[in-house]
């Protein structure tokens, strides 16, 4: 692995000193599982390395009267199996749970989890198979598409869609504090709201209507250890009488270079009785949303497929839960 | 900076060693300490090779700074055996024929005893669930899960 001088900083405020001050490129450290086999494959550069996993108030899950906050180092794997989320949000814990590996899941976090870098072999690559950089690395190329304006790698963030049909919160750190929801949070592949001196503390998520009804689904080459080709998820909530569409929230990750709601299928639920039809023309116009890209996981062609499949059976799933809510 | 100084428990052992901050738990374990039946495999978290115990639980080695583990247990493959014997769950995977070449099985082993420690007797899925991050490349693990199964109450 490169060489890297090491900071163990034990609050938030001289973290964000150490990044404000050291000269070069510091890099925060979390689980350490996405940002170590970056730093081995020289597909990230670093001189310093700040790590954040001595700093208390970072983790830990706990909640308040109206939400459910998430220390940004809280691990996926405390995340799968904490009593508050699995009991208010399953589809959270599922979501964490379609992560890596049990073993990954042990070390990686939620925070470092919604940082996560470009997914592209061409990115990680470049510099073993001597590429010119890319647009993930600040060129102005794309090693994988030929001609292509922008980055194109699909952004893996596997909890992604699930925290922002929730409605999760960010709270973020730096020179100042700042707010914002995780929908915004997303700019494009690797990139995000994110200054490189600025920490996400906390994720914040409300309490959820009563009569509502959360869904998660990935679909991916492999249960473990592999990315997701697309996700969805999909949060309903119903009128009292339990059988017109109140809210309809959908997210897709896969379909794009980040995570992103659907807004058209949203619409066409919104307000509607669900039924296979409206649930099937949803579906429809979700799976033709985003701008998929032909890789070496999946065609464009099949994630628009995926996508429609995955929509339906998660509004499926989502109503039959809000159903059985409250 | 240079070097750091850390403390580490591994096999019950206290060691006090000077490592750069670039070298992971896995480099230390083997050519600091010299215990070299935890593996390098794909040195990047996806193959399970590198395994340890840390206060009872799996961890990929490769992915971790010696300082991050100071103050905690770790157990690598050497320290199951007891006064020269091995541990049931060595011996098991020997009668089960659950070697083949032998680079996954330090990792399996580690899994395995986590597994075991906290749930006596697991379903077969709940030992495949484990498992899903040990990746076994002459693709033993019918053999790797009867191996288990036979320590099952």
């Amino acid at each position: 692995m490169m060489r890297f001088e090491y900071y163990e900083p034990k609050s938030i405020a001289e973290a964000i000193s150490f990044a404000n001050h050291l000269p070069g490129k510091a890099k925060w450290l979390a689980g350490g599982t996405e940002l170590l086999p970056k730093l081995k494959q020289r597909a990230l550069m670093a001189d310093h390395i700040i790590n954040l996993k001595k700093i208390p108030e970072l983790v830990g899950i706990s909640q308040n009267d109206s939400a459910i906050r998430i220390g940004s180092l809280t691990t996926l794997e405390e995340l799968a199996t904490s009593k508050l989320v699995t009991r208010s949000f399953p589809a959270l814990s599922e979501a964490a749970y379609g992560v890596a590996t049990p073993n990954i899941r042990r070390a990686a976090t939620i925070g470092g989890n919604l940082c996560q870098a470009p997914n592209c072999l061409y990115f990680v690559h470049r510099n073993l198979w001597r590429l010119p950089e890319c647009y993930g690395a600040g060129g102005n190329t794309c090693n994988a598409i030929k001609g292509a304006r922008k980055c194109t790698a699909m952004s893996p963030v596997d909890t992604g869609p699930a925290l922002i049909v929730l409605g999760a919160e960010l709270e973020i750190k730096g020179s100042e504090k700042k707010g914002m929801s995780l929908e915004s949070f997303f700019l494009s592949s690797g990139v995000s709201a994110l200054h490189e001196s600025e920490i996400i503390t906390t994720i914040v998520i409300p309490d959820s209507p009563l009569q509502s009804g959360l869904a998660y689904l990935k679909y991916s080459r492999r249960k473990t250890i592999d990315y997701a080709i697309v996700s969805v998820g999909v949060r309903l909530v119903l009128e009292p009488d339990r059988d017109r569409c109140l809210q309809a929230r959908v997210a897709l990750g896969g379909m794009g270079t980040i995570p992103f709601r659907a807004s058209e299928a949203e619409e066409i639920l919104t307000g509607e009785r669900i039924t296979a039809v409206i649930i099937s023309k949803a579906a429809e116009v979700a799976s033709q949303t985003g701008q998929p890209w032909t890789d070496i996981y999946a065609s464009n062609y099949y994630r628009r497929h995926l996508a429609g499949v995955g929509v339906r059976r998660a509004v499926s799933l989502a109503f039959t839960r809000a159903r059985a809510a409250g | 900076m240079g070097k750091q100084e850390v403390f580490l428990n591994v096999n019950g052992q206290e060691y006090r060693l000077y490592v750069d901050p670039h070298v992971t738990l896995l480099d230390v374990i083997r050519d600091e300490i010299g215990l070299k039946g935890t593996k390098r495999g794909c040195d990047l978290g996806e193959c399970g090779a590198c395994t340890v115990l840390i206060d009872g639980r799996p961890y990929n080695s490769c992915l971790i700074l010696p300082m991050d583990v100071q103050g905690r247990e770790i157990l690598t493959i050497e320290g199951l055996v007891r006064e020269g014997k091995l541990h049931p769950i060595q011996q098991a995977f020997i009668e089960q024929g659950a070697i083949q070449c032998g680079f996954c099985t330090p990792g399996a082993v580690l899994v395995a005893k986590a597994l075991l420690d906290e749930d006596p007797s697991p379903s077969e899925e709940k030992i495949k669930e484990a498992l899903s991050g040990n990746l076994c490349r002459c693709t033993g693990y019918t053999s790797i899960v009867r191996a288990i199964r036979s320590l099952t109450g």
